[in-house]
């Protein structure tokens, strides 16, 4: 393979071409190098070729003023390109660059062919973002595959000697209640395993309960080292029809794996229906406690199954209700005198991760104190960002006392706990304190704001969002997808700007959820981000113009 | 050199200049004795590495010398069914008629090239213009005033413009990473004024200052 091929196989979209396809690729391409001001390509051209940037950076102009800086890896004005669009910028070389520049004819033929790359750049093109990272996601059911088998141990394994009776196995399952027990010589080698199997046979066969364990035991043992992959585990599985795996290090026992393990590792429905099962079980705080931090392994595992931000955002939402629910319920008990609702991210089910949740309790103020701090006791990884207190019988003062921002903030509150006919009383003064002139000014700011990156981006899209709806008549909190399917239904937005601006958000918050789970951004997230200003630019231009 | 033409036509000189970045691999240093196993020959019209117009062939040779197979790891087995020096010495010599040469250690392939196609074609080769990445490199050196008196390796001058290579040591990726070389080499050239017969003369040594 040539060396550009070579290079382009480990970079996405080109990572979904075959050999073939990539010796296709360079057989149409040139390795162009542009000094530092060197025109590339100038605007209202229709590029006839794919513009790859393989070192260097790439200043895109509109006139005199400097747009956007494409670096090492992007491919810049793509849509003249394929689509055969006029470009909208003029491209100059910012420094010494080298570009791969492939024949669009080429690359159009294999994008109808290969569909994994024709996908990616029509929906990269079509600004499909969200489809997009979904069309990435089969990377992330690899990598659980990949991931070490000793991820999956939970506690140090259960062994017996040797030497060790039939019935001290059999007591020693039943007290650790497991299925199996790893049979080990003196220097932690395991040499058999014993299974429920060969303790039917134990009875059946009238084995005496005395008589050595290895007289009952399987061997040898099947074995796997504890850095060896969880698909590694799965093919050892498969292969010698067994159940339950040793896994060691340098030879020596250090846990067992089951099946059980692997597939529920895989599956995230298996460990979303136990989770919330130990939340509704859960009574005394130490329940409640451990139940929370399954919450946590629960988005992780979400999350690697390939779960997109909203549905785990309304999973957990969910979850957190019942937990919260749980709290209150041991620390205030059944209490008619307040009525507590989410309000902000959490109030519409979009969670910010780790969890942080905003409060309101329309109550008496001593409510306040005590339900933060019966939150914060009992759990460690749910952190309460604000309270909002407001008296039962002033509702309409403390609304008037709030500023703009949160007062929009309230609009995505609902019940969760106490007095239902609190909160229909607090909707009512609050739908009468609503007025236009928030939604406009909320509005108008976002619209002038010139500080747009990828740490305020999705803050835009919702808050815009939530104000023209808002200024539509809609107080109800949901998740801000759903409010753009209801502004473009009734038309306010147009569909194309509705359909960008709703997989902008959700790639948006899939990248954000990504960060915080995995940690940093790759190549293509960041150039979706990237991408992503330039919806946040017609959203702005849009939210302008609708004001006028 | 200053003064003769302008930096524009220096520029459109450049850019229109023909280079054929070869690489040849054999079986011993000895061009009297020892044979071609394979060459490279890649395409660049100015600053542009026509990377889908590369031309790459084994050679089958008429005696094998197992000692270099370390060297260039092309096994006997792999040339067997290879062509002919004959059979390919048209579309070579097509290729490199009248083209400015660039090469590693040029001179020695060139000399490979004359006297195979001297013997096998029986066509008298006039490679004269050609050039050494090692030395464009010694006199970039040079004229930023450091003395240089070794010569300069391949992997050295990749590291020095900050090039990875990915697949070494084959005759078509070295050709392509001596076109990435050569890129911006030139660059430096033309930043120091050079034409395409200075280019040649530093390329072949000529120029001693």
């Amino acid at each position: 393979m040539l060396p550009p091929a070579e290079y382009l196989s480990r970079i996405k979209p080109f990572s979904f071409l075959s050999n073939e396809e990539l010796a296709e690729f360079t057989r149409r391409m040139e390795v162009v190098f542009y000094r530092a001001g060197k025109t590339v390509f100038k605007s209202g051209k229709i590029l006839k070729r794919i513009y790859f940037i393989r070192e260097g950076k790439i200043g895109l102009f509109n006139g005199k003023d400097l747009v956007e800086i494409a670096g090492r890896d992007e491919m810049i004005e793509i849509k003249s390109s394929i689509l055969g669009h006029e470009t909208e910028f003029t491209a100059r070389a910012m420094e010494d660059s080298v570009l791969f520049e492939i024949d669009s004819e080429v690359v159009n033929k294999i994008m109808e062919r290969n569909r994994n790359f024709g996908e990616f750049l029509k929906r990269f093109l079509s600004r499909k973002f969200l489809s997009l990272l979904r069309l990435l996601d089969t990377e992330r059911i690899e990598d659980i595959y990949a991931d070490p088998v000793n991820s999956l141990i939970k506690k140090s394994p259960i062994f017996c000697f040797k030497g060790q009776s039939i019935k001290e196995t059999v007591r020693l399952m039943n007290t650790h209640k497991v299925g199996s027990v790893v049979v080990v010589d003196s220097g932690m080698f395991p040499v058999g395993i014993v299974t429920h199997t060969d303790i039917v046979r134990v009875f059946d066969e009238n084995i005496p309960l005395e008589n050595s364990v290895e007289s009952i035991m399987s061997s040898p043992v099947v074995a796997i080292d504890s850095e060896g992959s969880i698909m590694d585990a799965y093919i050892k599985f498969i292969t010698n029809d067994i159940n339950h795996l040793a896994v060691v290090e340098d030879g020596k026992l250090t846990g067992v794996v089951s099946i059980k393990d692997i597939l529920s590792r895989l599956e995230a429905h298996s460990s979303l229906l136990s989770v919330s099962k130990d939340i509704i079980k859960s009574k005394t705080p130490d329940e409640i406690r451990n139940a929370s931090t399954e919450i946590n392994r629960l988005i992780l595992n979400m999350f690697t199954s390939g779960f997109d931000y909203s549905s785990i955002s309304t999973v957990i939402s969910t979850q957190t209700d019942i937990l919260i629910r749980k709290i209150l319920l041991s620390s205030l008990g059944k209490e008619n005198n307040l009525v507590i609702a989410p309000f902000g991210d959490y109030g519409r089910r979009e969670l910010i991760f780790p969890l942080r949740i905003g409060l309101l309790i329309v109550g008496d103020r001593h409510y306040c104190r005590e339900v933060e701090s019966s939150i914060i006791n009992t759990v460690s990884n749910i952190e309460v960002e604000s309270i909002e207190c407001c008296p039962v019988n002033e509702i309409g003062e403390y609304l008037k006392n709030l500023n703009s921002e949160m007062f929009l903030n309230l609009i995505d509150s609902r019940y969760l706990y106490g007095n239902g006919s609190f909160y229909i009383n607090f909707r009512k003064v609050f739908a009468s304190s609503i007025n236009d002139e928030l939604a406009v000014s909320m509005i108008r700011k976002l619209a002038r704001l010139n500080k747009v990156d990828h740490e305020n981006m999705s803050k835009i899209i919702a808050e815009g969002i939530k104000a023209v709806s808002l200024l539509h008549g809609d107080i109800t909190s949901r998740p801000t997808w759903d409010r753009i399917k209801i502004l473009s239904d009734k038309g306010v937005i147009d569909k194309e700007l509705s359909d960008s601006l709703k997989e902008a958000y959700m790639a948006l918050k899939n990248i954000e959820l990504k960060g915080k789970l995995k940690g940093g951004q790759g190549r293509i997230e960041k150039i979706l981000v990237k991408k992503t200003s330039e919806v946040i630019r017609e959203m702005q231009a849009w939210m302008a113009e609708y004001l006028d | 050199m200053d003064g003769r033409i302008s930096g524009l036509e220096f520029e459109k000189e450049f850019e229109k200049a023909e280079f054929r970045i070869i690489d040849l691999e054999t079986t011993g240093l000895s061009p009297k004795k020892d044979e071609i196993l394979s060459i490279a020959i890649v395409p660049m019209t100015g600053w542009r590495i026509r990377i889908g117009d590369s031309f790459y062939s084994l050679i089958k040779p008429e005696k094998f010398n197992h000692r270099s197979i370390e060297y260039h790891g092309i096994c006997p087995g792999d040339v067997n069914n290879a062509p002919s020096f004959e059979k390919i010495g048209r579309k070579i010599h097509e290729m490199l008629n009248g083209k400015i040469i660039v090469g590693y250690a040029t001179a020695f392939d060139i000399e490979f090239l004359k006297r195979f196609f001297r013997k096998k074609l029986k066509i008298k080769l006039s490679l004269e213009r050609y050039a050494d990445i090692s030395e464009i490199e010694a006199w970039i050196i040079r004229k930023k005033g450091i003395a240089i008196s070794y010569r300069l390796d391949f992997d050295a001058i990749l590291k020095t413009y900050g090039i990875e290579p990915s697949s070494r040591h084959n005759a078509l990726s070295d050709a392509y990473f001596t076109a990435r070389i050569f890129q911006k080499q030139l660059k430096k050239l033309l930043e120091y004024r050079a034409t395409i017969s200075d280019l040649i003369k530093i390329g072949r040594r000529l120029f001693i200052f």
